[in-house]
């Protein structure tokens, strides 16, 4: 039986599949979530989708999809392509609170000034509402970031072989069922560190001036 | 208000979607054609499903390749066929609807021949026989019947036979408490550890194992078996009748000659 | 005529703010508005740059009748510069970015054009060079306010109108927004101030109407107005006495 440290680089090689399906989800949950945060700030009532996805717990959906909706529309995904679709659908619902409070923050008397130079609506969106409110928005997005690390573990239901899976392979094949998820804890800590350190220094360097909070 | 609607709309499909495969289907017509029914033309590649989760049958390697009795015997049988094997690990709790699915053509990993399984998963010769036993700590004096009522955790492997046996005793009447745990590893560990107080294990696991601790193997004592001897066989599509023929002709062959022993030896089974 | 106004009514769920306004605006000419708050001076300001939309009445910029269908808001809205009481600075933008935002975007000028015109309108609202890379947050209040200006002048308006420019400001720095309105005044910006400044209206103004629950009660040169106030609604602003400021 090989020992535990000859199975950390195969640990280890888990983060790559966890970091895509964090990658990749997240990406989803925003390219759905702006829009509809967008949608929801000039009107358009969309409670109600957000509302199925916030209650909707992952591996429901996750299993809704995979077993249910797309066998039955024919279509043919993959375990891994499926977790990606159901991680970012329900990120979109959170990134979209996210976003619309961050707009509601803007204050509207520069919506108003824009206007007032002429610019159509969708230049006061670009030019005006959207780079305030990305930046206004990153530190609660950070948080996104940490829990879509832990939310990725739902995958292993479908095989995909990101670090928790693995370090249930660790343990059964190494006889202890403590010391691998001791090292996935590591490992997951580190990573959601690393990822919102970063996203600290990329919010402080974008700030917009004045802004509460240093 | 076009939100709404959509959302309603959405969630319409979801259900009816879900509902609509999740109702049984119609008994699926044996003479239906599936990627096996037939002999297939060119190379045959069988896509191999396991839960890593259970040595000495099936166990991952730090290259990402399993190993064990499970993934030897099959790797012979594609062997003797001249088949390509493609290694899909899954997890235990939806392994046969993947089977079902397409996902994966074949599942060997310590699968034990059900009734209940046998309606939509079709097996192959029986394997390996192993019976579910009842493991304590050494020192403990008590009688099966005494532990089994003594109202303290018995720990097992979520989702396998032996969990399935404790639920069958809590029926029955008996009074302990049921730990259930990710693996038959940590179920041991419970034991040891004293958070449980026995463990429902299957020979199979369990007697490799205590080889392979001997450390382990002076602490627990079996205490008795639980019901009659069970069976692993290889599972496969109902539909995929030529695949199967292939596999049983295969395995009888390797169970009729000196490498079966080998293969036992190899993996502590014997 | 720069500037003609005719019956504008605007009414909000049950109160009509405004209640069939007239005002005439000369080019060149900078009148201004005073009256208690709620007189709806800001609606008035507001619609004549079509960012309230009146139901109904007529504006005319320039002879072009602005309120009827085929006009276009956003050529409208770029002919005529406003400054509001909030200054409301883009604070993502530096203060050249602020200037220079609707010169790209809105005109679609070339980044050097734009910057050309820029540190001329900048200048002439006496914001210095070693503000131009500043952000809003790190501006007094009348150099905000300034900048504001600055904003609205670079799109080359037609007509200037300013919501109560110094309202937030204390006495120091009203001054300084104050003294630059005037100079653009007398070169000849076409100005409608809503204020409460009377000094402004004496020395800056060429003309004062008076606005009271939505209408438009007294007009004439401020210096009349103000000393003699012919309405019961001015006499009671005014009372009388010419250093009275507002509130």
């Amino acid at each position: 039986m090989p020992s535990l440290l000859e199975y950390i680089p195969f640990l280890i090689e888990g983060s790559l599949w966890t970091l895509s399906l964090v990658a990749l989800g997240l990406s989803l949950g925003l390219s759905l979530g702006l829009p509809i945060a967008l949608m929801k700030f000039y009107g358009v009532k969309l409670d109600a989708y957000i509302w199925f996805m916030r209650g909707t717990p992952l591996v429901v959906l996750l299993s809704l999809l995979y077993w249910g909706v797309f066998p039955s529309f024919g279509v043919e995904l993959g375990p891994f392509e499926t977790s990606v679709i159901a991680l970012g659908l329900r990120s979109s619902a959170y990134q979209s609170q996210i976003f619309l409070s961050a707009l509601n923050s803007v204050d509207s008397g520069q919506i108003i000034a824009a206007r007032s130079i002429g610019m159509r609506e969708s230049q006061v969106v670009t030019y005006v509402l959207l780079p305030q409110a990305l930046r206004i928005s990153l530190p609660s997005w950070s948080n996104e970031y940490a829990i879509m690390l832990k939310d990725s573990s739902i995958c292993f239901a479908l095989g995909v072989m990101e670090i928790l899976t693995r370090a249930r392979y660790i343990s059964v094949a190494t006889d202890s069922a403590l010391l691998p998820y001791l090292l996935a804890g590591v490992l997951f800590f580190s990573l959601t560190h690393a990822g919102t350190g970063a996203l600290e220094i990329v919010y402080r360097r974008v700030k917009i001036k004045g802004t509460l909070g240093g | 208000m076009v939100g709404r609607y959509i959302a309603v709309l959405l969630l319409g499909l979801l259900v009816g979607a879900a509902l609509g495969y999740a109702i049984p289907k119609q008994e699926e017509c044996l003479l239906e054609r599936s990627k096996f029914s037939n002999p297939p033309s060119g190379e045959v590649t069988i896509v191999y499903g396991f839960d890593a989760n259970y040595p000495p049958f099936t166990v991952m390697q730090p290259d990402g390749k399993p190993v064990g009795f499970d993934v030897d015997v099959m790797n012979l049988i594609a062997e003797k066929y001249g088949w390509k094997i493609v290694y899909k690990p899954w997890d235990w709790s939806t392994i046969v609807a993947a089977l079902e699915n397409g996902d994966i053509d074949v599942i060997a990993s310590g699968m034990t021949f059900t009734a209940e399984r046998s309606q939509k998963i079709w097996f192959s010769v029986p394997y390996y026989t192993y019976v579910h036993q009842l493991v304590v700590r050494s020192e403990d004096k008590r009688s099966l019947d005494e532990i089994l009522n003594s109202n303290e955790y018995i720990a097992v492997q979520v989702g396998s036979t032996a969990d399935k046996w404790a639920d069958k005793l809590l029926k029955a009447g008996y009074k302990f408490k049921k730990l259930g745990l990710d693996s038959y590893v940590a179920a041991l560990e419970a034991l040891l550890d004293g958070r449980a107080s026995a463990v429902i294990t299957d020979s199979a696991f369990l007697e490799p194992y205590l080889k392979r601790n001997p450390a382990a193997a002076d602490r627990v004592k079996v205490l008795g078996n639980l019901g009659a001897p069970k069976t692993y066989a290889i599972a496969t599509r109902p539909q995929d009748k030529w695949l199967r023929d292939k596999i049983n002709e295969a395995l009888e062959e390797l169970m009729n000659s000196p490498k079966w022993n080998e293969l036992l030896r190899k993996w502590g089974l014997d | 005529m720069m500037l003609r106004v005719e019956g504008l009514r605007k009414r909000y769920s049950d109160i009509e703010v405004l209640r069939g306004v007239d005002l005439e605006l000369r080019e060149g000419e900078t009148k201004v508005i005073m009256g208690p708050s709620g007189a709806g001076k800001s609606t008035l300001l507001k619609c004549i740059n079509l960012l309230v939309r009146p139901d109904s009445g007529k504006i005319f910029i320039d002879g072009e009748e602005i309120t009827s269908k085929n006009s276009d808001v956003y050529k409208v809205r770029q002919k005529i510069g406003f400054v509001f009481q909030e200054f409301n600075l883009f604070n993502h933008l530096t203060v050249m970015g602020n200037v220079t935002i609707g010169l790209t975007k809105v005109k679609g000028m070339s980044k050097s054009d734009a910057l050309l015109k820029a540190k001329e309108v900048l200048r002439a609202v006496r914001i210095g060079e070693e503000l131009w890379d500043r952000y809003p947050a790190q501006l007094s209040g009348g150099q905000k306010q300034r900048v504001a200006i600055a904003r609205a002048l670079a799109m080359d308006p037609i007509l200037m109108l300013y919501d109560e420019p110094t309202s937030a400001l204390d006495p120091q720095l009203s001054m300084e927004v104050l003294s630059v309105m005037r100079e653009l005044s007398k070169k000849g910006m076409t100005s409608l101030v809503v204020t409460h400044e009377l000094n402004f209206a004496i020395e800056a103004a060429n003309s004062m109407a008076v606005m009271y629950e939505g209408r438009i009660v007294e007009e004439g040169s401020p210096e009349e107005v103000i000393k003699n106030p012919k309405t019961a609604e001015a006499r009671a602003i005014f009372n009388g006495r010419s250093n009275y400021v507002l509130v």
